[in-house]
This record gives C-alpha cells, structure tokens and sequence, in this order.
C-alpha cells in the first residue's frame, strides 16, 4: 500500500515510516502543506496521513483542496488538539479518520488498514489469524471452529490483539485502547485481563496464539 | 449588624441619628427656656430690692424703727417667698421669714449674689443685696420655671416616637430606592459567567455613582474575558506544545521495544519510561479538559447513555481490579436505566471510583456496586471496606491535585485529578456526586444523574 506521510515534525515523520516500512506498507513522508497537495494531486496513493498543523497550508486547508478536486483518496487526519469542534470539523470536511497525538503505531496501522477495508470491502466484518477469526458485527470468536465466549472486555482486547497480529503491543496501549485512554488502573488489570483470556482461546490447543513478550507486552502470534 | 441588608442598616442609622439630634435639640431649648425663667426671677428680686431699700430710706427719714419696713415688702409678687436680712457683720442677729429659710444660709452675707437652692422640695432662687451695712436676701419660687420646661419636655417625649417612625419608614423608602440600581447590577453581574463572558451591564445616560460603577465593571469584564480567552489560548496552545515531544518519545519508545536489539533489563527501563509517557500525556489532558469546563462550555457529546450496560461492563473491570487484591464484588444493577449525556465522560466517573474503591478498600474486603432508580434520579454508588476519609480532608476531596492521603505515592497515585474530573463531568451531566459515607468499615461515593424516562 501506498502512503503519503505529511508530517513536518522530522521525527515524528522517521517512526511513522519506519513502522510503516516494518508492516509492509510504501510511506512517502513530505514536510510540507503545498508539496503535499501537489504530490496527492500528481501521483496516486491509498491513504494519506495528514498533520493538521503544517507550514504553509495547513492540513486542513489541504484536505478541502483535495476534496474541491473531487479526489477520494482516503485521508487520516493527525492532530494535537482533540477538541469536540476541531475533530468534527475535519470529519466534515471529508476526512475518513481522525487520530490525536500523541498515538501509538500500531493504532495508526490498524485505522489505515481499516479505512482500506472499508473502502475495498475486504474482510469487512471477519477478522482472521491462523483458527482464530473474529466477527466485528456479530462479535463472535471461536478457535477451530468452536465458539468461544467473551467478556466485553475480553472480546475487545482480543479484537484489539487482533487487528495487528505479529506485532508486540504494550501493556499500556492495551490499557488506552481497551479500556479508557484517560483511566490508568495500572497495568495489573491488563495481566489479569490477558491471563483470563488466554485460558479461553490457548487452553487445550497445542499452538498458542497469545505471547507474553517479557518486560514489554503481548503479541498475537502462532507458537508454542 | 453586619449581616442585616444594607437598607436596614441604613434605615437604621438614619432613625439613630434623628433620634440623637432631637435630644440634644430638646436638651438646648429647655436649657434656654430655664435659664430665661430664671433670668426674669432675678430681675423681679432686684426689682423687690430695690423697692424694699428705698422703702426702707423713707422710714428711717421719718425716724421709724429699723425692721417695720420689711412687712411693707409688695405682697403683690406672687413669686416672693420669704426674706433674710441681718447686719452684713453680725450673722447672729439674722432676721429670717418663714423661719426655715434660715437653714439655706451657711455663710452670712451669702459669697454669691444669685443661686438656686431646694427649699421643701421646691427649687428656690435666692438674691442677694446689700444698702450699707445691710443685707437683704430674697428667696422667690422657680416652680413657674420648672413647669414650663416639664411641659415642653413632655411634649418632645411626646412627639419623638411618632417623628423617628417617620424618618425610620422615610429613609427606608429612599434606602431601597438609591439601592434598587445596585441590586439589579448584581442580578445582571451575577448572570455573566465564565460562558457568558461577552455579554456587558447595561449602561445608564447618567453618568452618578451608580454610573461610574457600572462602567468600571463593564472594563473589569473586558479584562476579565481578555484574559479568559488569553489562559484558553494558552493551555490549547500548550497541550500542542506538549504533544509533539510526547508523540517522539512515544514513537520513539515504542519502536525501540519493538526492536528487541535490547536486553530484558534496558526493556524494562524502556518500558518504564513509556509508562511515564502515557502519565504525562494523561495530566495534561486531563487539566486541558478541565480547563475547558472552566470556560463553561459543554465538552460533552451528548446522546442516551445506558448506564446499565455501561455499568455492567464496569462491574467486568472491577473483577479484575478485584482479583488482583482479594475483594470480593457485591453489584446490584437495576437494568434499563438511561441518562443523556457523554458516555465515554461516564464510563470516566465509574472506572474512577471503582478504581479508587479498590486501591483504598482493606485487603480481602469487599467492594460493593449499585445502580438504582430514584425519582426522576439514576442514582449509582460505588464503594469499599475501607479506612474511612478523615472529617477534615472531606471537604477538600474534588479538589484538584488533591489526595486524601497527602502520604499517598505515585505507585497507588494518580494524578491526583481523578475526583476534581469526575466532580465537573457529574456537574456537566446536571448531577452531583457525594462522599455518602465514610467511617473506619465503609466508604461510600454516591453519584445522582437525571434519569431519563423510558419511551415505552
């Protein structure tokens, strides 16, 4: 996949790149509002992740450029500021996402693989590693083909586990993601959270799916 | 006095003050009405004199015996009431009449020519005169006198009363009225909040008192909103500020785990630091929010929240809290209630208490759940076994940066914004929240939100 990475903050830039690059996917990292457009106009991507604040034109106004053209490219909106207002008025102005900083790679990876989803309408509604597959609208999980019941909670870290297998994920991602962004329960919950759900989707299966990966996270990855 | 309204203060003073004039206007008067009482007395007894000594002159021409003359005195003046006469000498061959009027004299002649004294209970005034080597004394009643100001004192008593209750209503009236510019500028002032910071006191033509005050309220305003929108900028301003850098070190941190190029010990530190990260992140998020509901402005997007489902789900965390430390959960959650309001915002407001609930509750304690309908109220409460919050930390528990344990680490910590956010996000829901209870078995947070009714 294809990315237009317009970030003009050098730093940030590097790691989305790097993380992108580590996925698989094609980043094109671009510092500034006017070569954005440009480059958006001139050359075709899948998604573009676009920094509201920019020299020059700003992600905004870049975005309105974009839609004034009549281009859909998907775009995913950056931003410091995650007030009600600024958030909906991106969103009106034609955005498909909207993450505020500072946010974790693997959320990035999961909303462009999700705005492609959605906009190629593949596995839309089932999310699949190796015999685990998760239904998102019917929020049924089963393993080998038996159906596994979970919590809400269970069922949203697995889901979460889900949406970037292979790739180890902190216990406090899982702790904003899974629970509230703003609630630290500490990472406790998180352990006890991923033991019980662990019992329910390895117990009685030779390979296991859910890895402890020491002093840093999970990871969703088929072992022993 | 000081918290009576200052109408009656005013009225108050006013009749005080009325009161103090007329008696001392009162005091004066009487005093001058007296003394010219006694002025005329006086006169009359000079008069007497006079008359006595000239009467005397003709007498003693014609040879008659000294003391004939004084049955001659004018029996005419009522006022006269006796006399003393002697040798100015010989204070043994004093003559006196009536008899009495011998005791008033202590020193023969008397050393003052004019003075007052009481004589069977009467007040008396007494002249003295001398021809040649006599001296006469003339003692004359001042009753007259001392009627006339009885009379008018009695009339001042008399028409104090009825005066003072018509200066107290008067000033009153004119208390209230010379008020009622303020009172309507409080109203007005008091409607002007933090939301409504753009709006002004209506200005009057006038440019009085009340005038000059409301324009020097209007320009308090002007600065105070200027500096209002200058602390949001600021703290807008700020959070992107901070962003930035936490978003590089996050980005940073995280790939560097991800990396695995480190051994387990330099992943601790790293996952360390990452937790540090997301703290900060959360402090300044959560002052940004509540900076935002100090501007008045609903943060909330409001929309039917289940707060049993919402509950339920956070009965699911408080096991898991639960389990780490041994409590046992009671819940009781009466299904279906709905409120209007932010659920995520909510969900905040539990996940908060039930996470204070289990970091404070005593260990193998219990932790105890409740949703119910009271009224047209959702009443949810949240509590635990526990140590009980000290009567004088209460009042400052929803304080920002406050901890009930000023001992507390950051390990069991927080950031200390926990209570002071639920406070505004209940208060923003049009709900409060109460510390219900608090003693050394049980502690108790009761939150109370407006239900809303079910269609069917």
């Amino acid at each position: 996949m294809r990315i237009l990475v317009v970030e003009d903050e050098r730093k940030i830039a590097t790691f989305i790149r790097k993380g992108l690059v580590e996925v698989g996917f094609n980043p094109l990292v671009c510092a500034n509002g006017d070569d954005a457009l440009h480059l958006a106009t001139s050359e075709r991507f899948d998604t573009v992740v676009l920094d509201v604040m920019l020299p020059g034109r700003d992600g905004l106004s870049v975005l309105r450029a974009l839609r004034a053209q009549r281009n859909t490219v998907p775009v995913i909106l950056l931003t410091a500021r995650d007030g009600l207002a600024e958030r909906v008025e991106g969103l009106n102005l034609g955005a498909d996402d909207y993450l505020a900083k500072p946010f974790s790679m693997e959320e990035l990876i999961a909303r462009l693989r999700a705005v492609n989803r959605r906009l190629t309408g593949e596995g839309l509604s089932v999310q699949k590693y190796e015999d685990l597959s998760l239904n998102l609208i019917t929020h049924e999980v089963s393993r080998a083909g038996r159906r596994i019941e979970l919590t809400a909670r269970e069922y949203a870290l697995v889901e979460y586990l889900l949406r970037s297998p292979g790739r180890v994920v902190t216990r406090t991602q899982l702790c904003e993601q899974v629970w509230d962004y703003h609630f630290d329960p500490g990472t406790n919950l998180v352990d006890v959270c991923v033991q019980r759900v662990r019992r329910k989707i390895d117990d009685g299966h030779a390979v296991k799916l859910i890895q402890t990966v020491r002093g840093v996270g999970y990871t969703l990855k088929a072992g022993p | 006095m000081k918290r009576w309204p200052l109408r009656w203060q005013i009225t108050l003073w006013s009749v005080l003050i009325t009161a103090l004039a007329l008696v001392t206007f009162g005091t004066v008067v009487a005093y001058n009405l007296y003394s010219e009482q006694v002025e005329v007395v006086d006169n009359q007894l000079a008069t007497d004199a006079r008359f006595a000594f000239d009467y005397r002159a003709e007498r003693a021409d014609r040879g008659l015996a000294d003391l004939d003359w004084l049955a001659a005195l004018p029996k005419a003046d009522v006022k006269l009431q006796g006399f003393l006469l002697g040798k100015s000498g010989a204070p043994a061959a004093l003559k006196a009449f009536p008899e009495q009027l011998r005791q008033v004299v202590t020193h023969w002649p008397p050393l003052r020519q004019r003075f007052t004294r009481r004589v069977d209970g009467h007040r008396t005034r007494f002249g003295v005169f001398a021809d040649g080597d006599t001296t006469l004394v003339l003692a004359a009643s001042l009753g007259e006198a001392e009627e006339s100001v009885g009379d008018l004192l009695g009339a001042y008593l008399i028409a104090l009363p009825a005066v003072l209750l018509v200066v107290a209503g008067g000033s009153w009236w004119i208390a209230r009225r010379a008020l009622l510019p303020v009172t309507n500028i409080t109203r007005a002032a008091a409607s002007i909040t933090a939301d409504r910071l753009h709006e002004r006191l209506p200005a009057r033509e006038t440019d009085d008192e009340i005038g000059r005050h409301i324009g020097v309220l209007n320009g308090m305003f002007d600065r105070l909103q200027r500096s209002f929108e200058q602390a949001n900028r600021f703290t807008a301003d700020a959070a992107h500020e901070l962003r930035t850098p936490l978003t590089i070190m996050r980005g940073q941190i995280e790939d560097a785990l991800r990396s695995g190029n480190f051994s387990p010990e330099q992943q601790r530190l790293l996952v360390g630091l990452l937790e540090e990260n997301t703290g900060l992140q959360k402090i300044s998020d959560n002052l940004l929010l509540l900076a935002r509901f100090d501007t008045g402005r609903d943060q909330l997007e409001r929309g039917p929240v289940d707060l049993s489902a919402l509950m339920e789900e956070a009965r699911e965390d408080a096991e898991l809290l639960a389990a780490a430390r041994r409590l046992t959960i009671g819940a009781e959650i009466a299904p279906g209630l709905r409120v209007s309001g932010d659920a995520v915002m909510l969900r905040r407001v539990a996940l908060n208490l039930i996470d204070n609930a289990v970091k404070f509750s005593r260990g193998n304690g219990e932790l105890r759940l409740e949703l119910r309908s009271e009224g047209g109220e959702a009443v949810l409460t949240v509590a635990n076994t526990g140590p009980g919050i000290a009567p004088e930390r209460r009042a400052t528990l929803f304080e920002r940066f406050y901890r009930a344990d000023a001992g507390r680490n950051r390990e069991t910590g927080g950031s200390g914004l926990g209570l002071s956010l639920c406070r505004e996000i209940v208060t923003a829901h049009g709900g409060r929240i109460d510390l219900s209870r608090s003693d050394s078995e049980w502690t108790e947070f009761t939150v109370r939100l407006p239900r809303l009714r079910n269609q069917n």
